[in-house]
């Protein structure tokens, strides 16, 4: 698997490039807009993005049947982008906090307090692993052409799952109580998150097995 | 005798094709060349004995191991070369090397950037710069550098000049030195089939026509030059094929001998694979 990952990492090279020079402007604009909070959300979106770009390349030049020709085998084809979509949003993550730090050095005033800085970042990053966690299985089934298309239904439908279940928690007066237990929230929504990314890996496991090139 | 690749009953539907029955055996240490017109049934012949589709029925072993395509173990000793490169645009020689190191066990970095150099590819330039013959040119390298005991192309000499592709099949007969390296070979240069394998498999419509050593078809087949009413006194179990033109018949014949020691009124001239492949597939077509 060492050896698909580092195929991507070099095969992104140039694309990582770009979206540092991408980065710079965010930074930019955060200054701009005198707050740091849009940037780890626009660095995790950024660097999650970068997964479909890299299934992409390799849809392009047909890599996964050249790969199940040495020894790599269908799970690994699998296993590698599951590996570098974590990778990926836990770069974004770091950059994005890190930043979000630096910036709010930087431009000073009154910002929020850290933590809850920290849970809207973690929160964000959840947000972006569910979302690809959607997407993958369906790009090891259609292809990253037309799953691109399925990208912006898959975020539509993840935001209204979020900003209706909000709503909906908010006419039952529960959004205190959430607010007071944030801990325990945090820990409940990163062990979906793991059932979600794990349920998806299967899916995808289930779809690549039965392929065909 | 060992085989490097036993294949059994091979089939695979598909809405206007079908592979049928496919079965054949590749012994350890020969080439093979594999031929058949476009559409015959060689490329998903090679998928099906890869595992890159599902079979609907049949069985594969690869150097020994049923569904060694399905082994790590296996693929670690065989080198596919296709129609195509598939190395991602963005990756050049250098990464390729350090990407296969990590893949392969027996990957020897010395020996790729040594073909690298040899075929005259830029260790630094990337996959997309280079020329079609070039890309074919690295996919050879990498199949030739980490100890392969058994090679597969899959028309993979198509797109290479006359001179290079020569200087590709003389790395083969040195590769096939080892007694347990086998080369199987598709591909349409049926010059190339003739120059350098011991057997040839003969597909069409899905169907293999025939596994023989290359030697034996030479003298088992030939071509009849007669006139209509000699062509009329032939054995009918005798012809495989056959061309009309105004001055006379042109029959390909299985049992060449057979017939020069009976019939000694007939022009009968050696045939070439490429005859055996015309008549068969045209005689085929008129049926």
């Amino acid at each position: 698997m060492k050896g698909l990952l580092l195929k991507d990492i070099f095969n992104l090279r140039k694309v990582i490039k770009q979206y540092l020079l991408i980065l710079a402007f965010f930074v930019c604009y955060c200054f701009f807009l005198k707050t740091p909070s849009f940037f780890p959300m626009m660095t995790i979106m950024s660097f999650s993005m970068i997964i479909l770009t890299s299934m992409g390349y390799d849809e392009a030049a047909g890599f996964d049947k050249f790969a199940l020709t040495l020894p790599v085998n269908r799970e690994d084809l699998v296993r590698v982008k599951y590996v570098m979509l974590l990778i990926l949003l836990l770069i974004g993550l770091v950059v994005g906090i890190s930043g979000n730090l630096i910036i709010s050095c930087f431009i000073g005033g009154e910002q929020e307090p850290f933590a809850e800085q920290f849970s809207s970042i973690l929160a964000v990053a959840v947000m972006f692993l569910l979302v690809y966690a959607t997407m993958l299985p369906v790009v090891f089934k259609i292809g990253v052409e037309r799953a691109r298309m399925l990208l912006m239904i898959c975020y539509i439908g993840i935001f209204a799952v979020i900003f209706f279940g909000l709503q909906f928690l908010a006419e039952l007066n529960l959004l205190d109580r959430i607010e007071a237990a944030r801990i325990p929230m945090a820990v409940g929504i990163v062990g979906f998150a793991a059932f979600y990314v794990l349920a998806s890996y299967f899916i995808s496991l289930k779809i690549i097995r039965k392929r065909e090139w | 005798m060992e085989y490097a690749v036993e294949a059994a009953g091979l089939t695979k539907h598909y809405k206007d094709f079908t592979l049928d029955n496919v079965s054949f055996q590749i012994p350890t240490g020969s080439i093979v060349g594999f031929i058949g017109e476009n559409g015959a049934g060689k490329s998903t012949t090679i998928k099906a004995v890869l595992d890159l589709i599902q079979k609907d029925a049949g069985t594969v072993r690869l150097l020994g191991r049923e569904n060694g395509a399905r082994s790590k173990e296996v693929k670690e000793q065989i080198g596919v070369i296709f129609d195509e490169c598939y190395f991602p645009d963005g990756l050049q020689a250098v990464d390729i090397n350090r990407m296969m190191k990590h893949i392969y066990k027996s990957w020897e970095p010395d020996v790729f950037l040594g073909y690298c150099k040899k075929f005259g590819l830029p260790e630094r330039k990337a996959v997309k710069e280079f020329s079609s013959g070039m890309k074919v040119k690295l996919s050879i390298a990498a199949a030739l550098s980490h100890h392969a005991k058994l090679i597969i192309l899959d028309d993979a000499c198509g797109s290479l000049d006359p001179v290079v592709r020569s200087e590709i099949l003389d790395i083969f007969m040195e590769f096939i030195q080892e007694e347990d390296h086998t080369v199987f070979l598709s591909s349409h240069i049926i010059s190339d089939i003739e120059k350098i394998c011991d057997y040839i498999l003969l597909i069409h419509k899905g169907k293999v026509l025939f596994f023989e050593n290359k030697d034996s078809l030479r003298y088992e087949y030939g071509i009849v030059r007669c006139s209509e009413e000699q062509y009329r006194e032939l054995d009918p179990e005798m012809v495989v094929g056959v061309q009309r033109n105004h001055f006379e018949v042109e029959a390909l014949v299985k049992n060449r001998r057979a017939l020069e020691e009976k019939a000694h009124d007939y022009v009968i001239d050696p045939a070439s694979v490429e005859d055996i492949l015309l008549y068969i597939v045209k005689c085929s077509q008129e049926r």
